[in-house]
C-alpha cells in the first residue's frame, strides 16, 4: 500500500508501526470494505500475483498474494511475516523478467509513486499476455479523495507526498501503459467519518464511491 | 528467498540471468547469500532471507 517517491524509505519506515496498526484499529471496517470489493474481482485472475507496493502486507494476506515489493523496509519485515515474499524495492524498478506475473495489484499505491506511467509500463513489462493489472484507487473526485486531499493540503506527513488522481486520469495512464479496462468494482460510499458498516461492492463506477478497483487486461502486440 | 525464485529474476541493470549463490539455507529458504550478474560483474546480496536488487548506484 506504500509507493515508492525517493524518499518513501524513511517516510513509510517512520511510521510503520502505527500505519500497520491502523489496519486493526480505526481502519479495520474500512479496510474490510476495500478487501471486500478487491475479492471480488479474484477469480480466475492468472497466477502468479505480485503486489507493488505491498507495505506491511495486509492485502496480500488478506488476498492471497504471493509476492510482494516496497521500498520500506519495515513494513517489509511485517509483511515477511505475514508469508509474503518479498523483495525491498520501488515500482519503477525492474528486475522480474518479463512475461512472468499472472496479475499485478496496486492498491493504493499509484497514489504515492514518483511515475504511474513507468509503473504501469513496468507492471506491463512482467505480465504474462493473458495477464491482469488491478488497481485499488482513491479517486481524486471522489469523497474520500476530497478528504485526503484536504489532510494533504494541511502538510499531513504521508498524505502530502500523495497525488490523487482523476477516474479520466488513471484511464489514459492505463492506454498509455497497453492496458484496456475490463471491469470497474466500486465500494466505501459511506462517507468519511461516518462508516458503520460494511458493504456490498457495486459493479459499476460512481464517483460517490470512496474506493474504485480497476482490473485492466494487457493490450497484446505492445 | 526461495531458491525458485531466481527463476524469476534479472538483473536490474541488463536484464541478464542471475546466478544464485547460498552461503546460508534452511530447510525454506536461503537466509544469506547473493545473485550475481557475470555480465555487469555485480553481486546482489541476500541477507536475511531478502535480496536486495537495487542496482549498485542506488544502493545507500
Amino acid at each position: 500500500m506504500t509507493g515508492s517517491m525517493a524518499d518513501s524509505n524513511s517516510l513509510f519506515d517512520d511510521v510503520a508501526s502505527e500505519y500497520d496498526a491502523w489496519f486493526e484499529g480505526e481502519g479495520k471496517l474500512i479496510f474490510d470494505i476495500e478487501a471486500s470489493a478487491l475479492r471480488r474481482v479474484l477469480p480466475r485472475l492468472l497466477r502468479p500475483w505480485l503486489e507493488v507496493g505491498v507495505g506491511s502486507g495486509r492485502f496480500a494476506q488478506a488476498l492471497g498474494i504471493e509476492i510482494g515489493i516496497d521500498p520500506s523496509t519495515r513494513l517489509l519485515e511485517m509483511a515477511r511475516g505475514r508469508g509474503i515474499t518479498v523483495f525491498p524495492v520501488r515500482g519503477e524498478e525492474s528486475f522480474f523478467d518479463e512475461d512472468t506475473f499472472g496479475t499485478v495489484f496496486l492498491i493504493v499505491t499509484l497514489c504515492f509513486v514518483d511515475s504511474p506511467l513507468r509503473v504501469l509500463k513496468e507492471a506491463h513489462r512482467i505480465l504474462k499476455t493473458e495477464g491482469k493489472v488491478v488497481l485499488g484507487l482513491v479517486l481524486r473526485e471522489s469523497p474520500w479523495g476530497q478528504f485526503y486531499r484536504a489532510k494533504k493540503e494541511a502538510g499531513h506527513r504521508l498524505y502530502r507526498h500523495a497525488t490523487f488522481y482523476r477516474y479520466l486520469e488513471v484511464d489514459k495512464y492505463l492506454k498509455h501503459a497497453g492496458f484496456a479496462v475490463e471491469k470497474i468494482v466500486t465500494t466505501l460510499f459511506q462517507k468519511p467519518g461516518e462508516v458503520t458498516e460494511i458493504e456490498t461492492p457495486q459493479e459499476c463506477s460512481s464517483p460517490e464511491a470512496g474506493f474504485t478497483v480497476i482490473v485492466a487486461s494487457k493490450i497484446t502486440g505492445r | 528467498m526461495k531458491k525458485e525464485l531466481v527463476a524469476i529474476l534479472v538483473c536490474p541493470v541488463c536484464k541478464g540471468e542471475l546466478q544464485l549463490s547460498v552461503t546460508e539455507e534452511n530447510k525454506d529458504e536461503v537466509v544469506v547469500g547473493s545473485l550475481y550478474c557475470a555480465k555487469c560483474d555485480v553481486r546482489y546480496p541476500i541477507a536475511e532471507a531478502i535480496p536486495n536488487l537495487l542496482p549498485p548506484e542506488q544502493r545507500p
